[in-house]
C-alpha cells in the first residue's frame, strides 16, 4: 500500500491537473462571458442629416392637412365632416408610421403633386402622383434594370411596381432600422404579405406557388431564419452598393448553408454591412456585431475558447502519450529484469 | 474466487456503445458546424446538421431512459463514493495512476458486481452524467426551441449563452471520452477493460488481486 503522502504531495494525476486546469478555464471563460456588459455598443442606425426645427414645423403642419381627413386620430376629431367614414376606407395613412418612415420628412404634396390640396379632390389626381424617379435618380435605375430581370416582372408584368413592395408611407430603409431585426420584420413582410408563411399566395398565382414552409423545407430552424434572415438575402445575389432587386426563383437563390454559417460570413455583406464600420471584436468573439442580434453557429466564435479549448487537447493527448510511453519503457524494463 | 465475473449485463453494454457512437457523431458533426470553414470538412454543413439533430435526439432519448432505469434499479447508488477514506482512496488511485501502473502493480480496486467503478470513476462519472449531460441535452434542445432562451443578455441575444454553454459542455465531453478510453486500458490488463465492456465479462486473470478493504 503506497504512503498517503507520495499520493498527495506531487502525484495530482494527469487527469486531475488536466481537469483542474478545464476547470479553472471554464470559469475564467464564465467570467468572460458574463463580462459582456454595456461596453459593447449597440449597434446604432445612421443618422439622418439634420434639419431645422422650423423647416421641420412647416413639414408637419403640411402634412397635418392632409392628415386631419386621412389618419383616424384626425378624423375622429374632425368637426364638420362632408363625407361619410366608408369614402375613407383603406385611405387612412398611419402617422406615426409615417413620421418615421423614409418619407417621414417629404412633404404630401410633393408626392401627391396636384388636386388633392382641396376637397372633394380632382378627379384625375391619382394619375399624377410622382412616380420614385422623379426625386430618386440615379441609384434608382440601377434597381429598376435589376427589376425588370426578376422574377416578379418576367412572370407578371403589368401588376407590380415600385409602390407594391413599397409602401410610400411607412417603408423605412433598412440600414435605418435601431435593430437588424426590425428591419428583417419589414423586409420580410413586404414579400410575405403575398407569399403568406400560411397557404394565401395560390390565389394570386392561380394555384402555381406552393406554400413557403414546403419550399423551404430542407432549412432547419426555419422559424430563426424568417426572423434573421430576409427573403432578399437569399433570393438576391449580393451587391456591394444597395440591394439587388433582381429577385431570383428558387434555382438562383441561395442554398449553401456555409454562405453565412462561416467566419468571413455573408450577413456582413447583407443586413449587417452598415455595420460592418462599427465591427470590434470584443473579449475575442469574431463577428462580435452579430452577436447583439443572434448566435449564427459558425459565424460567431470565440477565439480565445477555441484557442484555449485546442490547447486543451494538445496538452491532453500529449500527457496521454507520455504515459503511454512511459507504461511501455517501465514494462520492457520489468521484463527484462525477469530475465 | 473464480477468475471471470460478469459484471454487464447485455442491455448496459448496448447502451454504453450506443452512446459512445452517438458522441462520436456529435462530437465530428459539432466540429464541423463551429469550424464550418474549415479547409477538410468531414460532411457538408447541412448533413451535419441533420445528424447532429438526430444523433442529438437520439441521446437525449436514451438518457432519460438510462434515468428512469436508474431510479428503478437503484443503480445509481454505483455512482456515490463512501465518504469516509474518501481521500485516501482517491489519493491510491491518483498513485496508481502515476506510480503503480509503470512498476506493474494491479489496479486498487477491480469491478464487481456490487461495485463496479473505483472511486475516481464515480466522481467523474456521477459530474458528466448528472452535471454535464443534462446542460448539455438542456442548451443543445433549446437550439429547436429558441423562444426560451432569453431574449437578450447584456447586449447580446439570449442565444449567445446558450450556445456557449453548449459548446464548453460538448467540449467537456470530448476530453472525458478520450480520458475514458484511456483509462480503459488501465486495468488488470491493457486490454481487461475494454473486453469486459465488450463481452460482459471481468477477468480478474492469474495474478494475486490485492484486496480492497
Ligand atoms: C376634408 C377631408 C380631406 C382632406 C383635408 C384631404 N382629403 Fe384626401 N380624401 C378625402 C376623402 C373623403 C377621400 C375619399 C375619396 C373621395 O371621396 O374623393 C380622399 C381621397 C384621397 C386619395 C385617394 C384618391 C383615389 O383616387 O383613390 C388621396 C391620394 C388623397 N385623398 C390624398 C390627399 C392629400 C395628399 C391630402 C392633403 C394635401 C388630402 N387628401 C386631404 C378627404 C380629404
Ligand atoms: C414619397 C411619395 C409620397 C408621399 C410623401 C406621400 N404619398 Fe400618398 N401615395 C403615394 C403613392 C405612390 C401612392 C399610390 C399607391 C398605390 O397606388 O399603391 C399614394 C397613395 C395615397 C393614398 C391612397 C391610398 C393608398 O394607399 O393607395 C392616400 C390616401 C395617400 N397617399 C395619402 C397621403 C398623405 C396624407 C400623405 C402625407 C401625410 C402622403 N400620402 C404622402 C406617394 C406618396
Ligand atoms: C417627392 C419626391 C420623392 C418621391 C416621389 C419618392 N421619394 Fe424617396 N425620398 C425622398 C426624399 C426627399 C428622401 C430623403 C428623406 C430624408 O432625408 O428625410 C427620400 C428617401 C428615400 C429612401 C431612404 C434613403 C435613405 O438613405 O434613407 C428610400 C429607400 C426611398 N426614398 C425610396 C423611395 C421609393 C421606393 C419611392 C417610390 C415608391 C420614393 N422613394 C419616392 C423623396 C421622394
Ligand atoms: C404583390 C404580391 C407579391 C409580393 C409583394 C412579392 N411576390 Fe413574389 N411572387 C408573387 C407571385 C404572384 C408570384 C408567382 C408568379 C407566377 O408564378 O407566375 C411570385 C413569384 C416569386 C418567386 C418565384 C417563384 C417561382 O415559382 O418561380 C420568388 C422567388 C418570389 N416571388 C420571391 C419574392 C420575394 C423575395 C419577395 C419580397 C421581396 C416577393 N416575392 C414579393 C407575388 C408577390
Ligand atoms: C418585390 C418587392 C420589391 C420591389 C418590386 C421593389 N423593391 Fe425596393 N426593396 C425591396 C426590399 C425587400 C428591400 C430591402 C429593404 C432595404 O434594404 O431597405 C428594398 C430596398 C430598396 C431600396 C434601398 C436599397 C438599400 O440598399 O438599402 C431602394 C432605394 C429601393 N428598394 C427602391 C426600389 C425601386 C425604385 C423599385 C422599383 C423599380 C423597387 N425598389 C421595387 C423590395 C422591392
Ligand atoms: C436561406 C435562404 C432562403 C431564404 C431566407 C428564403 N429563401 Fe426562398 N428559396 C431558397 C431556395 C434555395 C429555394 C429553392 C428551393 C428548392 O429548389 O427546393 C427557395 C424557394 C423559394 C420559392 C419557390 C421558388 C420556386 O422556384 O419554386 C419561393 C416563392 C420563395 N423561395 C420565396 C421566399 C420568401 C417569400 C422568403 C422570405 C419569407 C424566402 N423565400 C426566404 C432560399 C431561401
Ligand atoms: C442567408 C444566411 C443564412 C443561410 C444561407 C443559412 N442560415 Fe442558418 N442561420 C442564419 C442566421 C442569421 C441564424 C440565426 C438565427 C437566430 O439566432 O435566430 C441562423 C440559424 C441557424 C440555426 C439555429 C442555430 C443558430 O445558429 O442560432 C441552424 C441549425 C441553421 N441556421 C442551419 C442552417 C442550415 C442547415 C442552412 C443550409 C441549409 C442554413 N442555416 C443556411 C443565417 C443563414
Amino acid at each position: 500500500m503506497p504512503k498517503k503522502s507520495v499520493g498527495a504531495e506531487n502525484d495530482a494525476t494527469e487527469i486531475s491537473t488536466t481537469m483542474a486546469g478545464l476547470i479553472a478555464r471554464l470559469v475564467k471563460t464564465l467570467g468572460i462571458v458574463l463580462m459582456f456588459n454595456m461596453s459593447i455598443s449597440i449597434a446604432v442606425a445612421a443618422e439622418l442629416t439634420p434639419i431645422s426645427p422650423e423647416d421641420m414645423q412647416n413639414i408637419r403642419n403640411s402634412q397635418a392637412e392632409c392628415l386631419q381627413c386621412h389618419s383616424e386620430e384626425g378624423f375622429a376629431a374632425l368637426e364638420q365632416k362632408d363625407f361619410e367614414l366608408a369614402q375613407l376606407q383603406g385611405l387612412f395613412v398611419d402617422k406615426a408610421a409615417l413620421e418615421a418612415s423614409s418619407h417621414g420628412r417629404v412633404d404630401c404634396l410633393a408626392c401627391h403633386v396636384t388636386g388633392y390640396k382641396e376637397y372633394p379632390h380632382f378627379k384625375a389626381a391619382k394619375s399624377i402622383i410622382n412616380n420614385c424617379d422623379e426625386c430618386h435618380t440615379r441609384l434608382f435605375m440601377v434597381i429598376e434594370e435589376q427589376y425588370f430581370e426578376s422574377v416578379h416582372h418576367k412572370q407578371m408584368k403589368q401588376k407590380f411596381d415600385c409602390n407594391t413592395c413599397h409602401d410610400p408611407h411607412t417603408f423605412l430603409k433598412a440600414s435605418r432600422f435601431a435593430t437588424v431585426g426590425e428591419a428583417v420584420a419589414q423586409d420580410n413582410a413586404i414579400c410575405v404579405q403575398c407569399h403568406g408563411i400560411t397557404k394565401s399566395l395560390t390565389k394570386l398565382s392561380n394555384g402555381r406557388q406552393k406554400d413557403l414552409e414546403q419550399t423551404h423545407d430542407w432549412l432547419p430552424n426555419l422559424t430563426s431564419h424568417w426572423e434573421k434572415v430576409r427573403c432578399v438575402d437569399c433570393h438576391t445575389k449580393t451587391s456591394k452598393k444597395a440591394l439587388s432587386h433582381n429577385i431570383m426563383d428558387g434555382k438562383g437563390a441561395q442554398r449553401d448553408c456555409v454562405n453565412c454559417h462561416q467566419l468571413d460570413s455573408d450577413l456582413l455583406m447583407r443586413q449587417y454591412a452598415h455595420l460592418v464600420e462599427q465591427e470590434r471584436e470584443k473579449y475575442g468573439f469574431v463577428n462580435s456585431i452579430i452577436l447583439n442580434e443572434a448566435y449564427v453557429i459558425g459565424a460567431t466564435r470565440n477565439r480565445y475558447i477555441d484557442l484555449a479549448f485546442g490547447l486543451i487537447s494538445i496538452l491532453v493527448l500529449a500527457g496521454i502519450g507520455i504515459h503511454i510511453l512511459i507504461r511501455i519503457v517501465a514494462r520492457r524494463r520489468r521484463n527484462n529484469s525477469h530475465d | 474466487m473464480t477468475n471471470r465475473t460478469y459484471i454487464l449485463p447485455l442491455l448496459l453494454r448496448i447502451w454504453h456503445w450506443s452512446n459512445a457512437l452517438l458522441m462520436i457523431l456529435l462530437m465530428i458533426s459539432g466540429i464541423n458546424l463551429h469550424f464550418s470553414y474549415l479547409p477538410v470538412t468531414i460532411m457538408s454543413f447541412e448533413l451535419s446538421i441533420a445528424v447532429h439533430n438526430v444523433s442529438g435526439i437520439t441521446l437525449s432519448v436514451l438518457y432519460i431512459l438510462y434515468l428512469l432505469w436508474n431510479g428503478y434499479t437503484g443503480n445509481w447508488r454505483q455512482y456515490v463514493p463512501k465518504l469516509n477514506g474518501l481521500t485516501d482512496n482517491i489519493n491510491r488511485q491518483n498513485y496508481f495512476v502515476m506510480r503503480g501502473i509503470f512498476k506493474g502493480d494491479p489496479p486498487p480496486v477491480l469491478p464487481t458486481q456490487e461495485h463496479k467503478y473505483n472511486v475516481v470513476q464515480q466522481i467523474t462519472y456521477f459530474l458528466v452524467m448528472y452535471g454535464a449531460m443534462p446542460l448539455l441535452i438542456i442548451t443543445g434542445l433549446v437550439f429547436f426551441f429558441p423562444e426560451v432562451a432569453p431574449e437578450s443578455l447584456f447586449d447580446f441575444n439570449g442565444m449567445v449563452l446558450v450556445a456557449i454553454s453548449h459548446y464548453v459542455t460538448g467540449f467537456v465531453f470530448v476530453m472525458f471520452m478520450i480520458g475514458h478510453i484511456y483509462m480503459g486500458t488501465m486495468g488488470i490488463t491493457v486490454s481487461a477493460g475494454i473486453k469486459m465492456m465488450i463481452t460482459g465479462w471481468h477477468d480478474h486473470h492469474s495474478r494475486k488481486i490485492q484486496k480492497n478493504d
